[in-house]
C-alpha cells in the first residue's frame, strides 16, 4: 500500500478544521492543520506535502504572503480557500503561484474534486511539453498546428491556436487574465483584458456546441478563464 | 477734525500720535482730556480691546448710550435758542452780581466763558447764539447808558465790537472741538462695536448665531432695522434674521431684495406703511458669489443711511460673509466625514456578514456534505461530531442573524426600550441557561439578592444583554474558567456584572470594544463585533450606562458593568407587574 498522501489545512477557524480533517482522512490523505501563517510555512518547510489548502484570512499574517513565502522553496500545489466576492484577492493568489481556489462555502465533493485536480497535474509534472491534446471531441495537434473538432478540421488565428494551447495545457486549473494575455500577447499586453474577450469568444464560436452555454472554456467571473477537464 | 486713518492702538499711544501731529494744540489737548475721560470712565484705562464682555452686543449698545448720556446731544438750528437765553441769562445775572465786587471788564469774560461752555455742551449753533445773546446782553445791560442798545462812549463800542468777534470765534472753535469730540467718540463706539461683532463671529459655530449678530449690528449701526435674507439651497431668498419688531416684507420688497441679489448692488424699495421711509437691500457677497442680501430701514425722519453708517456696514457685511463662508465649508468638512464613517461602517457590515456568515454556512455544508458523501466510511463518533457541529454553528448563525436585526431595529429606533417593567434577576437566570445549553462545559454562576428592585426596559432585550456578555465572557475565557453574574442594587441603580477570568480587554479597548464592529486581538477569537454595541444600545435605550474594566486581578480577566436606573420605592416591588 502506497504511502497517503500529506495534505496541510491552514484555517483560522476551529470549525472548518472540524469537517474538513475527518473528511480527507476518510477520502485517504494523511491531514496536518495550522491555524496561522507562520504555523503554516514552518510546516511546509518541514514536511513533505502533496498540497496545501489555504485560507487567505489568517491572523498573523496575510495568506498572500504565505504563498509567496512557500513558493520560494516549493512548488507545492496550493488550493486557495476564499470568499467569492474576494475577486482581487484570489487573483493576485493565482499570480503569486497559487495553482486554484475554491469559494466558501464549498461542499466536500467539489473540494474533493478540485484538489484531485491540482494534485493530478502535480503528478504529471515535470511538464514535458505535450504535443497532442485530446479535449472531449476536440483534438489539438501542436507539431501541425491542427485542431480538429470529431472530424472536421477547425481553422483558427495563430493567437486562437496560441491561446487555446495554453488553456490546454492547464486543464482543469484557473489561469487568470494576466497570465493567459502575457503567455499569448506580451508581458505589455497584460491588462488587455478586451483582446481576451473577444479571442475567448472567437473559440466559443469554432469549438463550443453552444458558444452562448459554454461547456469547454469556462467563465471564472472576476478572475480569469479554466479549461474543462472530465474527472479522471 | 482733518480725516484719520482708523488704526486700533491703545489709547495713550494714538493721545502721543495725535499730539505729535497736531496744528492746533489747546484743541487736541482738549480732545484727549475728553478721550482720557471718557476711557478713564470705562474702568480700564488701558485698551479698548480689553473690554470684551461676554455679551458683546449689549455691552456696545450700553457704551453707546453711556457716551450719549455723558454729555448733552448737540443742538442745531432753532433749537438752540431757549437753552442759549436760558445760558445767557444765568451769565447775565452772574455779571450782574460779579458787577459790584470787580471791574465791568471782568463781565466780559462771565460771558465768553459762558458762550464756551454752550458751544462745548451743546454744539457750534448754540455757541453762536449764546455769543449774539450775550453780545446783545452785555450791551443792554452792562454798558452805558445801561438798558439800551446805544453806546455813549466810543471805546466802549470797539471793546463790544471786539467782544463779539471773539464770542462768535471762541463760540465756533469750542463748538467745532465738540465736534470732534463726538466724532472721536463715535469712532471709537463704532470700532468697539465692530471689534465686538468680530469675537462675536470668531466664537459662533452655527449659522444662525452669525445672522442674529449680523441683523443686531446692521440695525445698532443705523439705529434703525435689519433683515437678513440668504439664499437657500434651491437659489429662492429667505428671511433667515432680522431686529425685533423689523416689518414683514411685501411684494414689492421682495422684488428689490430679489434685484439686489442678482445684480449684486444696492436697491431701494419704497415701503408703503412703513412711514414713508425706505427699505435699503444690500448685497452680501461671500468668497464667489453673492450669498444674500441685508434690507435696511432707518429710522423715522431718516431718509437714507449715513455715508459713514455705509462704510461701517460694509465691514459688518465682509465679517459677516467670512463667518457665514466659513460654517457653510464646516458644515460641508463634517458632512464629508459622515459620509465616510458611513461608508466605514457599511463596509465594517459587509466584510462581518461575509466573514461571520460565510464562516458557520461554510461549516455546515461542509459537514454535511461530508455526512452524506463520506459518511458511510467514517467512524459513528465522527458522524455525531459533524452533526454536532451543524447543530451548534446554526446556533451561532442564528445568534448573528437575530442580533444583526436588533442592531438595524435599534438603529431605526423601531423599539420602545422602556415600555415594560423587567425582573432582572428572572431574566438574568434565563440567560445564563441558555449560556450553559449553548457553552457546555463553562462554568457560570449567578448571584443575586433575595429583593430585587425591578428596572424599566425591554425583557427580551435584557437577556440578549445578559447573554451577549456572558457570550463575549466565553469567548476570551480558556475552558473551566469560571464566569461569575452578579446583580445588585444601591438606592438609585440597579447593576449588572458579568466577570470573568480570561484574557483581558487592553486598556487602548476598554472604550472601543463598544463601537459597531470593533474586535480586540489578532482575531483568532471569532466574532461579530455586534455584540458588545448591542448591549450598549440597549443598555443605553434603557436610560443606563455600560463599560468595561480590565485587568481585574494579576493575570487578567474583564469586568462588565451595566447600572440601569432602579425603579422608584412607591412602583410595583420586586416581581414584575402592571406600571404604576
Amino acid at each position: 500500500m502506497t504511502k497517503p498522501m500529506r495534505i496541510l489545512v491552514v484555517d483560522d477557524e476551529p470549525q472548518i478544521h472540524r469537517f474538513l480533517k475527518p473528511s480527507l482522512t476518510v477520502s485517504g490523505f494523511d491531514v496536518l492543520t495550522a491555524a496561522t501563517g507562520h504555523e503554516a510555512i514552518r510546516l511546509a518547510n518541514s514536511n513533505a506535502l502533496a498540497a496545501i489548502l489555504l485560507d487567505l484570512g489568517l491572523p498573523d499574517m496575510d495568506g498572500k504572503d504565505v504563498i509567496e513565502q512557500i513558493r520560494r522553496t516549493s512548488s507545492v500545489p496550493i488550493l486557495v480557500l476564499s470568499a467569492r466576492d474576494r475577486e482581487a484577492e484570489k487573483i493576485t493568489a493565482l499570480d503569486l503561484g497559487a495553482d486554484d481556489y475554491i469559494n466558501k462555502p464549498f461542499a466536500i465533493g467539489e473540494l474533493l474534486a478540485r484538489l484531485r485536480s491540482v494534485l493530478r497535474r502535480q503528478s504529471a509534472a515535470p511538464l514535458i511539453e505535450q504535443s497532442t491534446y485530446d479535449l472531449a471531441t476536440i483534438h489539438i495537434d501542436t507539431g501541425t498546428h491542427q485542431v480538429t473538432r470529431g472530424d472536421v478540421v477547425v481553422h483558427l488565428t495563430p493567437k486562437e491556436f496560441d491561446l487555446l494551447v495554453m488553456l490546454a495545457k492547464h486543464a482543469g486549473r484557473v489561469l487568470t487574465h494576466r497570465m493567459l494575455l502575457t503567455e499569448v500577447w506580451g508581458p505589455a499586453h497584460g491588462s488587455d483584458h478586451q483582446y481576451l474577450r473577444v479571442f475567448i469568444g472567437q473559440l466559443r464560436q469554432k469549438l463550443e456546441d453552444n458558444p452562448a452555454e459554454p461547456k469547454l472554456i469556462l467563465t471564472e467571473p472576476g478572475v480569469g478563464y479554466r479549461l474543462f477537464e472530465a474527472e479522471a | 477734525m482733518p480725516k484719520h486713518r482708523v488704526s486700533r492702538v491703545p489709547y495713550k499711544d494714538a493721545i502721543r500720535k495725535l499730539t505729535a501731529g497736531c496744528k492746533d494744540c489747546v484743541r487736541v489737548a482738549f480732545s484727549v482730556t475728553m478721550l482720557e475721560w471718557e476711557l478713564g470712565r470705562q474702568g480700564t484705562g488701558s485698551s479698548a480691546q480689553e473690554t470684551m464682555s461676554g455679551d458683546q452686543q449689549s455691552s456696545s449698545d450700553s457704551a453707546e448710550r453711556e457716551v450719549w448720556g455723558r454729555l448733552p446731544r448737540p443742538r442745531t438750528g432753532l433749537a438752540v435758542l431757549p437753552i442759549a437765553a436760558l445760558i445767557t441769562a444765568a451769565a447775565t445775572g452772574l455779571g450782574m452780581g460779579l458787577a459790584y465786587l470787580l471791574p465791568q471788564q471782568s463781565v466780559a469774560l462771565v460771558y465768553l466763558l459762558s458762550v464756551m461752555l454752550a458751544a462745548l455742551a451743546f454744539g457750534v449753533h448754540a455757541g453762536i447764539a449764546v455769543a449774539v445773546l450775550a453780545f446783545l446782553s452785555y450791551n443792554f445791560f452792562f454798558i452805558p447808558p445801561i438798558y439800551t442798545f446805544t453806546i455813549a462812549d466810543r471805546q466802549e463800542l470797539f471793546a463790544l465790537i471786539v467782544f463779539l468777534a471773539v464770542a462768535l470765534l471762541t463760540g465756533s472753535l469750542a463748538g467745532r472741538m465738540r465736534e470732534g469730540v463726538d466724532a472721536a467718540r463715535r469712532r471709537a463706539v463704532t470700532l468697539q462695536a465692530l471689534n465686538d461683532f468680530a469675537a462675536t463671529l470668531t466664537g459662533a459655530r452655527d449659522l444662525p448665531t452669525i445672522i442674529k449678530a449680523l441683523a443686531d449690528r446692521a440695525g445698532a449701526t443705523i439705529r434703525g432695522h435689519a433683515i437678513v435674507l440668504l439664499k437657500s439651497t434651491d437659489g429662492e431668498l429667505q428671511v433667515r434674521g432680522q431686529t425685533p419688531d423689523a416689518p414683514t416684507l411685501d411684494t414689492a420688497e421682495w422684488q428689490a431684495a430679489n434685484h439686489a441679489i442678482r445684480s449684486g448692488r444696492t436697491v431701494f424699495a419704497a415701503a408703503a406703511g412703513w412711514d414713508g421711509s425706505r427699505i435699503e437691500f444690500q448685497p452680501l457677497v461671500g468668497s464667489a458669489r453673492v450669498i444674500g442680501v441685508v434690507g435696511l430701514i432707518p429710522f423715522e425722519g431718516q431718509r437714507a443711511i449715513d455715508p459713514d453708517d455705509t462704510s461701517v456696514l460694509q465691514t459688518i457685511f465682509r465679517h459677516a460673509c467670512v463667518a457665514i463662508d466659513r460654517t457653510r465649508l464646516e458644515g460641508e468638512a463634517s458632512s464629508a466625514r459622515d459620509d465616510v464613517e458611513r461608508e466605514r461602517l457599511r463596509s465594517a457590515l459587509l466584510s462581518s456578514l461575509s466573514h461571520d456568515l460565510r464562516t458557520p454556512l461554510s461549516s455546515i455544508l461542509g459537514a454535511a456534505t461530508s455526512l452524506r458523501e463520506l459518511g458511510r466510511d467514517m467512524s459513528p463518533e465522527i458522524q455525531a461530531d459533524l452533526l454536532i457541529a451543524i447543530e451548534e454553528e446554526a446556533e451561532r448563525l442564528s445568534r448573528f442573524v437575530s442580533n444583526l436585526l436588533d442592531m438595524t431595529r435599534l438603529e431605526a429606533k423601531a423599539i420602545d426600550l422602556q415600555r415594560d417593567w423587567v425582573d432582572a434577576a428572572d431574566v438574568a437566570q434565563v440567560a445564563v441557561v441558555r449560556a450553559r445549553r449553548i457553552f457546555p462545559g463553562v462554568n457560570i454562576t449567578l448571584a443575586s439578592p433575595a429583593k430585587l428592585p425591578v428596572i424599566r426596559g425591554d425583557a427580551t432585550l435584557f437577556e440578549q444583554v445578559v447573554f451577549n456578555l456572558l457570550d463575549n465572557s466565553v469567548k476570551f475565557s480558556a475552558p473551566g474558567e469560571p464566569i461569575d453574574v452578579v446583580l445588585s442594587a444601591d438606592d438609585a441603580h440597579v447593576t449588572l456584572v458579568v466577570v470573568d477570568q480570561g484574557r483581558g480587554i487592553p486598556a487602548e479597548a476598554l472604550v472601543r470594544v463598544f463601537e459597531t464592529f470593533y474586535r480586540v486581538g489578532d482575531g483568532t477569537v471569532p466574532g461579530t463585533g455586534l455584540g458588545l454595541s448591542i448591549c450598549k444600545r440597549i443598555v443605553e435605550g434603557m436610560g443606563g450606562s455600560i463599560h468595561a474594566q480590565s485587568p481585574v486581578n494579576s493575570r487578567g480577566g474583564t469586568r462588565i458593568v451595566a447600572r440601569f436606573p432602579r425603579s422608584a420605592p412607591n412602583d410595583p416591588g420586586v416581581k414584575t407587574g402592571p406600571a404604576a
